[in-house]
């Protein structure tokens, strides 16, 4: 059954996120509740626009809003592999090209000892990929455990992450985010 | 006359009596090709005696040694300041009101004459350069540098059209400029009359805080005094008036022809909005459920001159300060509590409180997450929750709510966040150091990276006091590589070039108005007056205020000018595969911008290879210092040095807010 929801109809349920952990006879729903709880709260504080969720039949959640520099963007949780999926992120990327291959290393990076705890991509706990298809760069994080726990972390971590992906970009690709986003060669 | 009434007309005392002294027996030729090009003859029209001479001793190589200056500019220098009484023009009675606001200083061209000299004849300081736009920039860059209201003033029609790009980023830096812009009579508007006739409000009017044509001398005080009101609280911004020749010309004759005639401080307050405790509470209590708070200090820190009460919140809160905004330094780059060089921590930051923040950025513009929380301080409540959605909005001074902030916050401790932001500081300036040995490989020109590190090296790490030097930091892609390097270690040390607005070729403008604010030691730069300034800017911009090159030799100026020449515009190697385009985007090669400036009566140096960069700027330094005149290095760069896979790093980007931040 597809579900819709909205910013204004979550807000009707702003405790839901605290009780999803403890239905553990839905695990697969309350995965992508979890997910759907986190970004309905990015939602709430207005850091996204116009935020849907769509619950498919073959168990994956489709997230649509708009983010970044205006645009929209589109996240999958895919609970039958563990695995979110922030799609098209970066257009205009060719695989294995100085860029991807720069991406690549930027996201390996964020698994690193150095990396500050509350950032940190745990390797225990999920794994990061810059997955580049006809020249389209998508964010694909893949979970090690499957409770409603861990999706919400995943959730969270995979917004940061393409937050984090975007200030890089900016500062060592400023040229291609002006020209891929519009957002003025100043 | 003393040095402050010399240096109030744009001139030092020492070297103007020295020429004066020297004028008929030791002015000594400049270079060969000035003579040959005929510019002395042009210029030596007001040294008869000298030129002769001069010309006769052209082989001998004299860098350094200033153009004559007309006596004219003795004449007026040991001219007493009028007392304006009546009866006085309405020009006279609004530069009287200007006078007794304290209006440091006035940049502008020869044009809106009743008033312009009306301010001059009363003793306000005058500095004219050779374009409006130039001297509106100047004045947008004294203003940032002070924390005074300067002025900037066109003649009707082009002159007062010329002023709109320094207006356009003054607005966008809230910098309060006052406008002036004389214009033809009233009674001959829409009718063609002559020339330069021109309706001025509709064109200022998303440009300004306030604007007002004025028609009637009677209430020029009274306008003069709304001018103020709104230059001197709230929200800094520019203000345009429009004068008529109706409100210029006019005569006034007795006391009971000023309408509104009040002293300063009958039409104004000098008190401020102060925060309401119930958001104090707010802002505390979701401050101290943070874990990695952090403070943004921007433009309004610097006009509330907030830097204490914000050092001491800092310190009792433990919570760091990151900079932004139209100047910087307010927060010392050096202080522990520094995250102005940490980019790569903001992204933790989980509470941000942004302090006199008036350029708001949207969501994903600066580099904090999507789990951060705001908190934003600033006088004015309307623009509270633009852009970005706040948790807390506190309306006040940004002085005094920090004032309350630190009396009512307990002392807390983010041992582990600031021991991030010192990691990220040291990552950062390692992949500083990084860089610059990579292009250290570079040996064909001189790449940006050198200039960065090498002018930083000088700066901050050799024999001049850190905190001394004012920069005027500018340009395009040479800015991606000196932002990294420049610090602030005290208020307004680094006025932050075309900020917001982003206007191509303002630098040689702000290098005279900030120029001056550091010669006359005015405001915030007293303590460092008289000291050389640099500023930093691109081939492109040079090329459209370099003519006020002679304007800084011609005030007798102190600074350098650092131009990095890559022969192109910063936009070329977007279209490096656009062989119809790139043309569009180059200029012709190796321009000596340096012999340009010596003809103007500055100096010049032309720096081709990496290792002759260090030895330029000392000389520079020197110079600036010994003889208080102007220096343009012009260096050779590459435009290559762009395209990131023949040389890397290549063309850089930013993150914001911080050390490398100039659009919020």
């Amino acid at each position: 059954m597809d579900k819709q929801s909205s910013a204004a109809a979550q807000s009707a349920r702003p405790h839901a996120a605290r009780h999803l952990c403890l239905d553990q006879n839905s695990a697969a729903a309350d995965g992508l509740d979890a997910v759907d709880a986190v970004l309905n709260d990015y939602a709430t504080r207005s850091v996204f626009q116009d935020y849907r969720m769509k619950r498919r039949k073959n168990g994956t959640g489709e997230y649509n809003f708009g983010w970044l520099y205006g645009q929209p963007f589109t996240l999958t949780c895919d609970l039958r592999h563990k695995r979110l999926l922030l799609i098209d992120l970066l257009p205009g990327v060719q695989r294995d090209s100085r860029m991807h291959k720069q991406i690549k290393a930027f996201l390996k990076g964020r698994a690193g000892a150095g990396v500050p705890e509350h950032r940190r991509v745990d390797p225990k706990r999920m794994t990061v990929l810059a997955r580049a298809r006809e020249g389209l760069v998508s964010l694909e994080l893949t979970l090690a455990q499957a409770d409603c726990e861990a999706y919400a972390l995943g959730a969270r971590k995979i917004i940061n992450l393409a937050h984090e992906l975007f200030l890089y970009m900016n500062e060592y690709w400023a040229d291609y985010m002006w020209q891929t986003f519009r957002l003025g060669m100043e | 006359m003393n040095a402050s009434d010399y240096t109030k007309m744009g001139v030092n005392k020492s070297v103007l009596v020295d020429e004066l002294e020297r004028k008929s027996e030791n002015l000594q030729s400049r270079r060969t090709f000035l003579t040959a090009s005929g510019l002395l003859a042009a210029t030596g029209a007001v040294a008869t005696g000298a030129l002769s001479k001069a010309v006769s001793a052209a082989t001998k190589e004299t860098a350094g040694q200033p153009l004559p200056l007309p006596a004219d500019f003795a004449t007026a220098a040991q001219t007493p300041p009028e007392v304006p009484k009546l009866p006085m023009t309405g020009a006279t009675l609004f530069a009287r009101a200007c006078k007794a606001e304290g209006l440091a200083a006035l940049f502008c061209c020869p044009g809106n004459y009743t008033v312009t000299h009306a301010m001059a004849k009363i003793g306000i300081p005058v500095y004219t350069g050779r374009d409006e736009r130039s001297m509106s920039h100047a004045a947008d860059a004294f203003t940032r540098a002070t924390g005074e209201v300067s002025a900037t003033s066109g003649t009707e029609g082009p002159g007062f059209t010329n002023l709109i790009s320094g207006l356009a980023n003054a607005k966008a830096a809230r910098t309060p400029v006052l406008f002036i812009a004389s214009n033809k009579s009233v009674r001959e508007e829409d009718a063609e009359v002559a020339i330069q006739l021109m309706e001025q409000e509709s064109v200022t009017s998303h440009m300004v805080k306030w604007q007002k044509r004025l028609v009637n001398a009677h209430r020029n005080h009274e306008y003069a005094a709304y001018a103020f009101r709104q230059l001197k609280t709230g929200v800094p911004s520019p203000v345009h008036l429009n004068f008529t020749a109706e409100a210029g010309d006019e005569k006034l004759k007795k006391p009971g022809d000023i309408a509104y005639n009040f002293d300063k401080c009958l039409y104004r307050t000098e008190a401020k909005p102060n925060p309401s405790p119930a958001h104090v509470v707010k802002s505390i209590a979701l401050l101290r459920q943070a874990a990695r708070p952090i403070i943004v200090s921007s433009t309004g820190v610097f006009y509330s001159k907030a830097w204490d009460a914000l050092r001491q919140f800092a310190e009792k809160t433990q919570i760091p300060v990151v900079e932004s905004g139209a100047m910087r330094g307010q927060f010392p780059d050096d202080h522990p509590l520094s995250a102005t060089c940490s980019p790569d921590a903001l992204a933790s930051a989980d509470v941000v409180m942004l302090i006199g923040q008036y350029c708001m950025p949207s969501i994903g513009e600066y580099a904090f997450g999507p789990d951060a929380r705001y908190i934003r301080i600033d006088p004015a409540a309307e623009d509270i929750g633009r852009n970005l959605p706040i948790e807390v909005g506190i309306v006040s001074d940004e002085k005094a709510a920090l004032e309350v902030l630190v009396q009512d916050a307990p002392a807390m401790r983010h041992d582990a966040w600031i021991a991030e932001i010192m990691a990220a500081r040291k990552k950062f300036e390692d992949e500083n150091d990084a860089m610059y040995q990579q292009v250290l490989a570079y040996k064909d020109a001189v790449h940006p990276g050198v200039i960065a590190k090498e002018l930083a090296e000088f700066l901050y790490r050799g024999n001049i006091p850190k905190e001394q030097t004012l920069i005027g930091s500018g340009g395009f892609g040479v800015a991606r590589y000196t932002r990294r390097w420049l610090r602030a270690y005290r208020p307004a040390q680094i006025v932050n070039g075309q900020y917001q607005f982003g206007t191509v070729g303002a630098d040689v403008g702000y290098a005279v108005g900030a120029g001056i604010a550091v010669k006359e030691g005015h405001g915030v730069q007293a303590a460092y007056k008289g000291h050389p300034t640099i500023t930093i800017m691109g081939d492109a911009a040079f090329g459209y205020s370099g003519m006020e090159t002679e304007t800084l030799a011609k005030l007798r100026i102190p600074a350098i000018i650092i131009v990095y020449n890559n022969n192109a515009w910063g936009t070329w190697y977007l279209q490096a595969d656009e062989p119809r385009v790139v043309p569009m985007h180059l200029f012709q090669e190796n321009i000596r911008y340096d012999k340009m400036a010596e003809a103007l009566g500055a100096n010049g140096i032309y720096v081709t290879k990496p290792e002759e960069f260090t030895p330029a700027l000392k000389k520079a330094y020197k110079t600036a210092v010994e003889t208080s005149m102007p220096t343009v290095i012009n260096v050779q760069g590459k435009k290559e040095y762009w395209q990131r896979e023949k040389f890397p790093p290549g063309f850089l980007g930013k993150v914001e807010p911080g050390v490398t931040s100039y659009y919020h």
